[in-house]
C-alpha cells in the first residue's frame, strides 16, 4: 500500500497552460524517490502537488487525485516562507500546538529533533537572525516534530553549505532508518544519487523517464542535473548499467 | 565598455547593529582587474557581508575598500550588485525594461547599453518575457543582464550558483569567464569556483584564511573542512586515489589510467 499515490495529476494555470500532465506516482513505505529534471520541468510542481498545498492556489486548476496515507510534511525551496514566528522554538512548535499536543510532550520532542538535527544552539535564536542554511534546518525541524509518514523536500541543498548539508542528508538517513518515505525534488544529486530508491525524471511537465538510480545516471546527465564526481566520471568514459558508480565513495 | 577594475578589501571589519559578533573581523582580499574571483565559506562566514561592502551597499567599521586605484568615493568605478535571489531586485514586467533600469538612471544610451547586456549573456529571447515567469536559472541570467547594462567596472554576485543546474552553471560560467569586467562572487560551491574561478578567497569567521590559485586552495580538504565548504568533487575522488596533483578538468581525469 502506497503512503502516496498521485493517478492522472494535471496542473494548469487559469489560461490552461499545463504545468503537470498526466503524472502517475505511487511512493511506498520505507522508500526515498528523487524527482529531477531540467530548469521548469515541474519538479518542484509535483513536489508541492504531491502534499496537496496546490489545491488552495486560486490561480491553479489540479486534476486527477493524490491519496495519502499518514501524516506529510513539506519543506519548500525557499524555506523562509514556512517561519511564521519569530523566535525558533515558537515557530517550530506551531505545527505541534495545531495538532493539540500538550505542552510537555511539545517541549520534549522539539528537543528530541533539535538535537538529532543538530539545532539545539537555534531554539532560542530569532528567525530573522538565520543564515539561510539555519532558515533551511528550523523549516526541516518544525516538519520532523510532527512525525510525518513522508516527508517531501523541495530543493533543500542548494544554499546550504557543506557542514548543513551533512546535517541535512544525517536527518535524511535518520529518517529512511525508521522507514520514513522520503521525496526530495533537487537538481543537486551530489550526495543523494546514492540514497535514492527510485528516479523520477520530469520533462516539461510529464515524467519522462523513471528507474534505479544507476540506470539513470546517463539521462540524469544529459538533462544537467548535479551527480557525484565519480558518475560524472565513469559516464564521460562511456561506463553504463552496473559500471556506474552512483556515490562519491565509490 | 571597460576591462573591469581592482578591487581590495584592506582590513575590513563589519558588525551589523543587531550582531552578536562582527560579521568581519580583519578581512582582506586583492582582486586583479579583469578576474573572475570567488569569495568562499561556510553559511555565516561573512561573504554576503564582504560583497554588499565591496558594491558600496554598507560602509566598513573599520579597514577600507578600494576600487580601481582609489578608496571607494566619488570618480571611483561603478560595483554593480547582484543579489542571491534574483526575485529580490525585480519590479519590472518586462526583461527589457528590467535591464534598462540602470542604465537610465545612469543617463547611458539605454538601447544600446540593453542590447549589449542581453547579447553578453544570451538572453536575447527572454527581451519580452516578465521576470517573474521565468525560471530560476533565466532570472539569474537577468539579474546579470540588468547589472551588466548599467556599464560597471565590477559586477559583485551574491551565490549566483544557487539552484542552478549543471547546465545553468556552464552557461553562467562561460558568460563570466568572458566578460570584460571584474567579477567577485560568492558562493560555498567549491565545484563552481574550482572551473571557473581565476582565483579565490576562504572566509572563516569573517577573515580571510587562505587565498589564491583555485588549484592550490581547493585542494586543501583540511582547510576546506574546517571552513564548511564541501570540497570539489574532482579534489575528494583525487584525494582518494592519492594523485599528487588534482586534474584542471573532468577531461583531464578521464585521461588518467585511474579508476
Amino acid at each position: 500500500m502506497p503512503v502516496l499515490e498521485a493517478e492522472s495529476l494535471s496542473v494548469r494555470t487559469a489560461d490552461g497552460t499545463g504545468l503537470l500532465e498526466d503524472v502517475d506516482l505511487a511512493v511506498h513505505e520505507d522508500e526515498t524517490v528523487l524527482l529531477c529534471g531540467g530548469p521548469g520541468t515541474g519538479k518542484s510542481l509535483l513536489a508541492k502537488a504531491l502534499t496537496g498545498v496546490l489545491h488552495r492556489r486560486e490561480n491553479l486548476t489540479v486534476d486527477g487525485s493524490v491519496e495519502r496515507d499518514g501524516e506529510v510534511g513539506l519543506v519548500f525551496q525557499h524555506p523562509e516562507v514556512q517561519l511564521v514566528r519569530r523566535n525558533v522554538r515558537r515557530d517550530v512548535a506551531f505545527g505541534l500546538e495545531n495538532r493539540g499536543v500538550d505542552r510537555e510532550a511539545m517541549r520534549t520532542r522539539i528537543e528530541r529533533h533539535a538535537a538529532r538535527l543538530d539545532a539545539t544552539g537555534l531554539l532560542d535564536r530569532n528567525v530573522d537572525e538565520l543564515s539561510r542554511g539555519e532558515t533551511t534546518l528550523v523549516a526541516i525541524l518544525g516538519v520532523l516534530v510532527t512525525d510525518p509518514d513522508v516527508l517531501v523536500l523541495d530543493e533543500p541543498l542548494g544554499p546550504l553549505d557543506g557542514y548543513n548539508v551533512g546535517l541535512v542528508l544525517d536527518a535524511i538517513d535518520d529518517l529512511r532508518s525508521r522507514g520514513t518515505s522520503v521525496v526530495v525534488a533537487e537538481h543537486d544529486l551530489r550526495d543523494l544519487l546514492g540514497r535514492g530508491d527510485r528516479v523520477v525524471l520530469l520533462d516539461d511537465g510529464r515524467v519522462s523517464d523513471r528507474g534505479d538510480p544507476r540506470s539513470l545516471a546517463p539521462a540524469l546527465r544529459e538533462t544537467g542535473v548535479k551527480l557525484p564526481f565519480p558518475t560524472e566520471l565513469a559516464l564521460e568514459r562511456g561506463a553504463r548499467g552496473t559500471e556506474v558508480p552512483i556515490t562519491t565513495d565509490d | 565598455m571597460t576591462d573591469g577594475a581592482r578591487v581590495a578589501a584592506i582590513d575590513v571589519r563589519y558588525a551589523y547593529p543587531d550582531g552578536d559578533r562582527e560579521a568581519l573581523a580583519g578581512a582582506s582580499l586583492e582582486v586583479a582587474a579583469g578576474e573572475v574571483h570567488a569569495i568562499l565559506g561556510g553559511n555565516g562566514a561573512g561573504k554576503t557581508t564582504l560583497l554588499r561592502l565591496i558594491a558600496g551597499l554598507r560602509d566598513p567599521d573599520g579597514g577600507r575598500i578600494e576600487i580601481g586605484e582609489h578608496a571607494e568615493g566619488s570618480g571611483t568605478p561603478v560595483v554593480g550588485y547582484a543579489p542571491e535571489n534574483p526575485k529580490n531586485g525585480f519590479f519590472a514586467e518586462s526583461v527589457e525594461k528590467e535591464v534598462a533600469f540602470f542604465p537610465s538612471n545612469r543617463g547611458l544610451d539605454v538601447d544600446a547599453r540593453v542590447a549589449a547586456a542581453l547579447d553578453a549573456i544570451g538572453i536575447g529571447h527572454l527581451r519580452d518575457r516578465m521576470p517573474l515567469s521565468l525560471s530560476g536559472g533565466e532570472q539569474r541570467m537577468v539579474s546579470i543582464a540588468s547589472v551588466l547594462a548599467g556599464d560597471p567596472a565590477v559586477l559583485a554576485l551574491d551565490e549566483p550558483t544557487t539552484h542552478l543546474h549543471r547546465h545553468g552553471e556552464r552557461e553562467l560560467g562561460a558568460v563570466l569567464t568572458d566578460l570584460d569586467r571584474t567579477v567577485v562572487l560568492s558562493t560555498h560551491d567549491a565545484d563552481f569556483a574550482f572551473e571557473y574561478a581565476d582565483s579565490v578567497s576562504v572566509l572563516r569567521e569573517g577573515s580571510v584564511a587562505a587565498a589564491g590559485d583555485p588549484r592550490d586552495v581547493l585542494a586543501d580538504l583540511e582547510l576546506l573542512a574546517g571552513a564548511g565548504i564541501r570540497a570539489p568533487g574532482i579534489v575528494e575522488w583525487a584525494d582518494r586515489r592519492g594523485l599528487d596533483r588534482v586534474p584542471a578538468s573532468i577531461d583531464a581525469a578521464a585521461d588518467l589510467e585511474v579508476d
